[in-house]
């Protein structure tokens, strides 16, 4: 069934084609938990800023795929920096 | 097989009218109503007083002289019984004695899936009532004045990196962490509760689910569509100023106890209230936007913001009327109605929120074959200590090796989850094709343009003077200017946010 009451019959051939009724969508608002923490990645701080010396206490692997893609933007993969440090770091 | 109108039509049980959709991006009224079940419609005037009348006392023509007497527009009975009949029944507002009452859901692109109740609503209720106080203005003032003063102290006196160190170094500190970060969302969202409370809404639940890739907790602040713009701003500004309340009270925390730990956690908890206001997705920067457009659904106007504003393959847009006169651009079905500010809104934000939609989920579905497999190594490898640290009395190493496995699972679960949607999506479209092509062949039947109503009536649109499109266009089925025939056809012609999601 849609869900608009948009127009599907006779009301179509009608000025009343305009006078519909709308399901709005559920106001959810999200607090999303950003499980792979870029604020540990030595790359998210700026260079020279006051937490860029963090490079200092991650010494494990670059991101070697994805790092750099959007680093501000909110990414739908943002722990896979992790995965990739914890996978090196299981090779290694 | 439609069913007649009911001889006494009567609204839904538990149907509330809540008046107008105030701070509205469309160019003419619009109303709202709640169905008992809490899902909120949106209504042209004429069918909220419609459904006013509509109180099993009147028939259609009863119903008729009432909106007559309320409004001043001249509408028949068998106009009432049409628009009860298409309108209003199918969306549960208007009941049929032995009928069942369908009750749709509005379907929404990037929602929340797998929704579990965390604390019920009366429980919320309660809880913001008591919260709504901070969101008073000398206590607003007053916290983040605070909240500066305490942040300055903080990270001048204390070492972030230090602190980031520490909990990099100590499994322990990490779940400390980990269960801080989830505190503060629940807090965000309390916030969220307390400022839709304040503004005069009541809050719903508030839980969890799973949001694209991500666990999410959230508060259903649904009732909000009736307050004022500035209402539903505060309700989605209040999560963030919350964050800040939080951060405060770990200040707090942090000057009586000297946890270095909580440096890193003020940290977080800033970057946290920062990251919601990315208007992308869902999170509070996607409302704040809706908001100052006054569009309830952006996303289901994307795709029509998107036709209209990129440039076609064919020279549709040169077009002239037989006077030469240049005719502006077509509005497509999803923007009619919207004032040029909204409009403008709208539009900027689908160019920007649709190629990083875009760009991230094409790097989803490329880098699903490297982090899947790698996912499964990773969290094996976190998982394998955790036995013998059971096996040893060492709990709480084994608790930090578990949350980190789970830590490294949950970002590769959902994009398992978000590739099935893509899935489903595609799959249904590839379905629906041949359907989809077929309308878009087919002749447009009818225009509203000089027709009449099923009983010969004048149009209720054109008695009162109103387009019965929208307000911009020169009438009834045309758009873009005088002399400029809207090849949309009127059936397509929405009043601003009706699009089916």
């Amino acid at each position: 069934m849609s869900t608009n009451s948009e127009p599907t019959g006779d009301a179509e051939a009608t000025p009343f084609a305009s006078e519909i009724a709308e399901l709005l969508p559920d106001r959810l608002t999200l607090a999303a938990l950003e499980i792979g923490r870029k604020e540990f990645d030595p790359t998210f701080w700026p260079v020279n800023s006051p937490w860029s010396n963090m490079g200092q206490i991650s010494a494990n692997g670059e991101p070697s795929i994805l790092g750099g893609i959007l680093p501000i933007l909110i990414s739908l993969v943002p722990s896979i920096n992790i995965i990739f440090q914890i996978d090196e770091h299981h090779d290694r | 097989m439609t069913l007649p109108a009911p001889a006494r039509p009567r609204r839904a049980d538990g149907l509330v009218l809540l008046g107008a959709f105030a701070g509205s991006g469309l160019d003419r009224p619009v109303e709202l109503a709640r169905r008992a079940d809490g899902q909120v419609v949106t209504l042209t005037t004429l069918l909220a007083d419609i459904l006013a009348a509509a109180d099993g006392t009147r028939d259609a023509d009863g119903i008729a002289a009432e909106v007559a007497a309320r409004s001043g527009r001249a509408v028949s009975g068998a106009d009432v019984a049409l628009l009860i009949v298409e309108r209003l029944r199918p969306l549960g507002l208007v009941t049929t004695p032995g009928e069942p009452v369908p009750a749709p859901r509005a379907a929404a692109r990037f929602t929340l899936a797998g929704r579990r109740t965390l604390l019920r609503a009366p429980v919320v209720g309660r809880l913001s009532a008591v919260l709504a106080v901070m969101f008073r203005p000398p206590v607003i003032a007053g916290a983040l004045l605070a909240l500066a003063v305490a942040d300055g102290w903080a990270l001048r006196r204390h070492s972030v990196a230090a602190s980031a160190a520490a909990v990099l170094a100590t499994p322990s500190l990490m779940v400390v962490i980990v269960a801080l970060t989830l505190c503060g969302a629940l807090v965000h969202e309390c916030g969220h509760a307390a400022a839709c409370r304040y503004g005069g809404a009541t809050p719903g639940v508030i839980g969890f689910g799973m949001y694209l890739v991500w666990p999410a907790f959230f508060t259903d602040v649904t009732d909000s569509y009736r307050l004022s713009r500035a209402g539903r701003l505060r309700t989605d500004l209040g999560g963030i100023y919350f964050n800040g309340l939080y951060a405060l009270a770990l200040a707090g925390a942090l000057a009586l106890t000297h946890a270095q730990v909580l440096v890193t956690a003020i940290v977080l908890a800033h970057l946290d209230g920062a990251r919601q206001l990315a208007p992308f997705v869902r999170l509070d920067g996607y409302y704040i936007v809706a908001d100052l457009a006054g569009v309830p659904d952006l996303f289901s106007r994307m795709g029509p913001a998107l036709r209209h504003a990129l440039p076609r393959r064919h020279n549709r847009d040169s077009r002239h009327d037989q006077d030469g006169q240049h005719c502006p651009r077509p509005v497509p079905a999803g923007l009619t109605g919207l004032t040029r500010r909204a409009r403008l809104l709208v539009t900027a934000w689908a160019l920007i929120a649709a190629p990083t939609i875009l760009v991230n989920l094409v790097v989803l579905v490329a880098s699903a074959p490297f982090v899947l497999p790698r996912t499964v190594r990773a969290v094996r490898t976190q998982l394998a200590p955790a036995g013998p640290a059971i096996g040893d009395g060492h709990v709480l190493a084994a608790a930090a090796d578990a949350v980190a496995a789970a830590v490294v699972a949950l970002p590769a679960a959902g994009m398992v989850f978000v590739l099935f949607l893509l899935a489903r999506t595609v799959l249904r479209t590839l379905r629906e094709w041949p359907a989809l092509a077929r309308r878009g062949r087919s002749p447009r039947s009818t225009s509203s343009s000089g027709a009449t109503g099923p009983s010969g009536a004048t149009s209720p649109s054109g008695s009162t003077g109103r387009s019965g499109s929208t307000g911009r266009s020169g009438g009834p089925g045309r758009a873009g200017g005088e002399g400029c025939h809207d090849p949309l056809g009127a059936a397509e012609v929405h009043p601003g946010n009706l699009e089916t999601p």
